[in-house]
């Protein structure tokens, strides 16, 4: 196991650099000129604008500009916003709470909402409860959080007066956003551990349990549903990246100034430093959490072996 | 048969809510705002006190008034501190400021200013001509990376202090935008002292300044807080309280979605915003909004052609497009009517507007538009299209991916359809759009350009030849005239003679047809009638000097 974690975590090494030459070629290949975009609704000359782009560093060769970028990252600098001013370190060590403080509780509550609703569904399977669960799932995938959001707010918040509109002042203020962000996962795991749980059900184990007399809720459980678990888990893992892109919408709706509004901005104006820092430190967040749901296999089927 | 009750199911609903709530965060509960208890006493007038939410979809990125080119962060500067004068937007004159008066020398190389005695900054020191010194130094500075200030300052070759309140300026060459530039807030003092004690990183986190406001707080992204200045007593002359604000605290809000902004002024989270036009007519029904109007500054909305391409240099089909574009039809259609019509360059609340151009600007008449093209020997073709000499009147307009670029853009397309033109429309993000434009990738283009400052200065940006390519002048115009009288306004220190190339300039761009201008939006704001006395400036906004809070 700890041989696995580390031969995983070495493989980390090789991914984050692949992403970071992905990431530099991207941004530095999109048309645009940060100097321009920087000069804002200030009015510049020609000259000006050159002396900005001198500036900045763009009159260098390409892989000089990467080597430059690479070798501060390793050593935990991501160089210093073109828009701020300030080390994209700090523009991050500010925006980063605020967007774990939206995927973390999304996720979890996307997960424990979706198993839930999904066990209710299949231990009713063909009620009307299962009907009802069902359908409401497909309206929730798809309504776009988008819109879903702005309905949330103009009942909860305009009309009922219950939660503020938008902002980050405590936890009132995540309540509607966290909730919006998690639908989508939620009716996708519900959906998912209906179809697991009514397949488990009907295998032959399932069978001989309630012949020798357990009880029905310890079939569901016991029996049934950690089985069920496994592919949910993947998809866990996976709607993780799902739940960052969807932040991004979702900090825009509720304006919480979050990585994924700092990522808009940055792409926006062509601030290469921040756009190319942001994407890294998503991507390892990406493959450490894909780590912990590996992890998390053995503990669900013994059967699995970490070699 | 169900394994659950429908109540232990709702049971399960609550729990796991309750658990994703607990889950978020450990943050500090939230702030209550504790509002002053009106006074008792009834008495009519402005009483002191309360909070201000002003909104916006654009947050700043810095508060250091060298480093950013944004209008969100220039807002908040300028409430900190004005600069040497300021301009009446009404009369499109400078007027005194920081500056009691100012001499220019009869070459209009050398500007002096005399400097007010009784100004203070927010840390309690007198602002002094050293500290106008200072703040060159600065801008001057490579390292602080100044390129809006530096855009100001460009034609500046020396500044000294010739006592404690005299400030002295040497230009290169006569200027008349100066004035411009000694009243932006791009250039306004900044504070030595509090700099080097707290360094430039700090400043532009927390600054300071000589305004009626002061810095107090900032969340990242989310809210910029300021406090009123108690020593305040140098407002600009249209103020009739020339001391400190009445409100006590005035707050701008950020938020990127304008639906939700619209949400948040609605559930009385905010006290002002602007509207967009589609629910102009949602607050001018709401009982506790009031809607101001105000003409945009600048350029309204323009369709430029691209003057490198051989098809406009015949003046008979530039007019023609003129007069094919339908202003009326573009106001109705994509503003529902909340706008003005563009007949020249300028937007009328600017400084040395030319009402003349209005009577020079072709109107819409699509039988003259036929008429003019056939002349020009673009002949209709089978197909709708017309053409010359084997080619067909096919043009690429390129735009920005913003929807109302791209609505307007669509309206062009019809309406330059109607007398044969084959328009091909190709949206791009603002960056891309930019960089394509400038290489001449096409052969229409289309804008708008909002200036505050009013100055027309601006019209060498977008028509002097020397800003294409790479700067602003991205339709490619070079023609002579132009230039010549751009470079004549700029030099020309006294306003009646600068006036006069002004004037003829705007003449000359219409008479020419070397752009369509099409219209002026107008901005429209919502503001919370518990507000009284607030005004609105044709450059400015709306200001809140005189402002207070009846509740």
């Amino acid at each position: 196991m700890t041989a696995f974690i580390l031969r995983r975590l070495l493989m980390v090494i090789p991914v984050l650099l692949g992403v970071s030459i992905i990431v530099f070629s991207m941004v530095h290949l999109t048309p645009g000129d940060p100097a321009e975009i920087m000069m804002g609704e200030g009015i510049a000359s020609a000259e000006v604008l050159a002396r900005v782009r001198r500036d900045l560093g763009l009159d260098q060769p390409l892989h000089v500009q990467y080597i430059d970028f690479i070798s501060g990252a390793v050593r935990g600098d991501f160089g210093t916003s073109y828009r701020t001013r300030r080390a994209v370190i700090d523009e991050v060590r500010e925006r980063l709470p605020i967007t774990l403080k939206l995927i973390l509780p999304a996720i979890f509550l996307a997960t424990l909402a979706g198993i839930g609703l999904g066990i209710v569904s299949a231990a009713n399977h063909d009620t009307a409860i299962d009907a009802g669960t069902m359908v409401a799932a497909v309206v929730w995938v798809s309504m776009p959080s988008f819109w879903f959001g702005i309905l949330l707010i103009y009942l909860f918040a305009v009309h009922l007066g219950w939660l503020p509109v938008a902002g980050s002042g405590g936890v009132r203020y995540f309540i509607l956003p966290v909730t919006t962000l998690a639908m989508q996962g939620a009716a996708l795991i519900a959906r998912l551990t209906r179809s697991n749980m009514l397949e488990v059900l009907g295998q032959d184990y399932i069978r001989t349990a309630h012949a020798k007399g357990v009880s029905e809720r310890t079939v569901l459980y016991k029996h049934a549903l950690r089985n069920a678990l496994n592919p949910v888990l993947t998809v866990v893992g996976l709607r993780l990246g799902a739940v960052i892109a969807g932040s991004v919408i979702i900090e825009q709706v509720f304006a919480l100034p979050g990585m994924g509004r700092l990522l808009i901005h940055s792409i926006q104006g062509r601030d290469f430093p921040a756009v190319q820092g942001l994407i890294l430190l998503l991507a390892f967040m990406f493959v450490v959490t894909n780590l912990i749901v590996d992890m998390c296999y053995g503990f669900l089927d013994p059967r699995i072996q970490y070699s | 048969m169900s394994f659950l009750s429908s109540r232990k199911l709702v049971l399960l609903f609550v729990i796991i809510l309750m658990a994703g709530a607990l889950l978020i965060s450990c943050a500090p509960a939230e702030e209550e705002v504790v509002e002053p208890e009106p006074d008792p006493v009834e008495e009519e007038g402005p009483r002191e006190g309360g909070k201000v939410v002003w909104a916006r979809r654009d947050a700043p990125t810095t508060l250091d008034p060298m480093k950013h080119g944004e209008a969100a962060a220039n807002q908040i500067n300028a409430l900190m501190g004005g600069n040497l004068v300021a301009l009446d937007s009404w009369e499109g004159e400078y007027v005194p400021l920081h500056a009691e008066e100012w001499d220019v020398s009869e070459d209009g190389t050398v500007f002096t200013f005399y400097l007010r005695d009784d100004i203070k900054w927010h840390t309690g020191r007198q602002l002094t001509a050293h500290d106008y010194v200072y703040t060159y130094d600065r801008a001057f500075d490579p390292d602080t990376g100044a390129v809006q200030t530096l855009g100001f300052l460009e034609d500046v070759v020396d500044y000294e202090a010739l006592d404690d309140f005299t400030f002295q300026v040497t230009l290169e060459e006569p200027s008349a935008v100066f004035l411009a530039s000694a009243a932006t807030a791009y250039t306004k003092p900044v504070d030595k002292e509090y700099i080097e004690e707290v360094g430039d990183d700090d400043y532009a986190r927390n600054p300071s300044g000589v305004g009626a406001w002061k810095f107090d707080h900032w969340v990242t992204g989310e809210s910029v807080t300021l406090v009123r200045n108690e020593d305040f007593a140098w407002a600009e002359p249209w103020f009739e309280n020339q001391g400190p604000p009445y409100i006590e605290e005035l707050q701008f809000r950020y938020f990127p979605e304008e639906a939700t902004l619209l949400a948040a002024l609605e559930a009385g989270e905010v006290d002002i915003a602007s509207l967009p036009a589609h629910a102009v007519d949602r607050f001018e029904e709401h009982d506790d909004f009031e809607v101001a109007v105000n003409l945009q500054m600048g350029m309204g909305r323009w369709f430029m052609p691209n003057m490198e391409r051989e098809i406009w240099q015949d003046e008979r089909v530039r007019h023609a497009v003129a007069h094919a574009l339908d202003r009326d039809f573009f106001i109705e259609t994509s503003l529902e009517g909340r706008a003005v019509p563009a007949y020249g360059p300028m937007s009328p609340p600017m400084m040395m507007y030319n009402e003349k151009v209005e009577d020079l600007a072709p109107r819409y008449n699509p039988e003259k538009a036929e008429q003019l093209l056939d002349d020009a020997g673009w002949v209709m073709g089978d197909d709708g299209v017309r053409e010359k000499d084997g080619e067909e009147f096919e043009i690429l307009l390129l735009t920005r991916t913003e929807e109302l670029q791209m609505r307007d853009a669509e309206i062009a397309q019809g309406l330059l359809e109607e007398i044969g033109i084959k328009v091909e429309i190709e949206s791009f993000e603002r960056a891309l759009h930019t960089e394509k434009v400038r290489d001449g990738e096409h052969d229409l283009s289309i804008g708008q350009y909002w200036w505050s400052s009013g100055d027309p200065d601006v019209l060498y940006f977008f028509f002097h030849s020397s800003q294409s390519p790479g700067g602003l002048n991205s339709f490619h115009l070079k023609d002579p005239r132009v230039d010549e009288l751009l470079e004549n306004q700029r030099t020309a220190v006294d306003p009646d003679e600068r006036a006069e190339y002004v004037h003829e300039v705007q003449e000359l761009l219409v008479e020419e047809q070397f752009a369509f201008f099409v219209y002026i939006t107008e901005e429209y704001s919502a503001i919370h009638n518990r507000i009284q006395d607030w005004m609105v400036t044709p450059a400015g906004g709306i200001q809140l000097n005189d402002a207070w809070i009846d509740e």
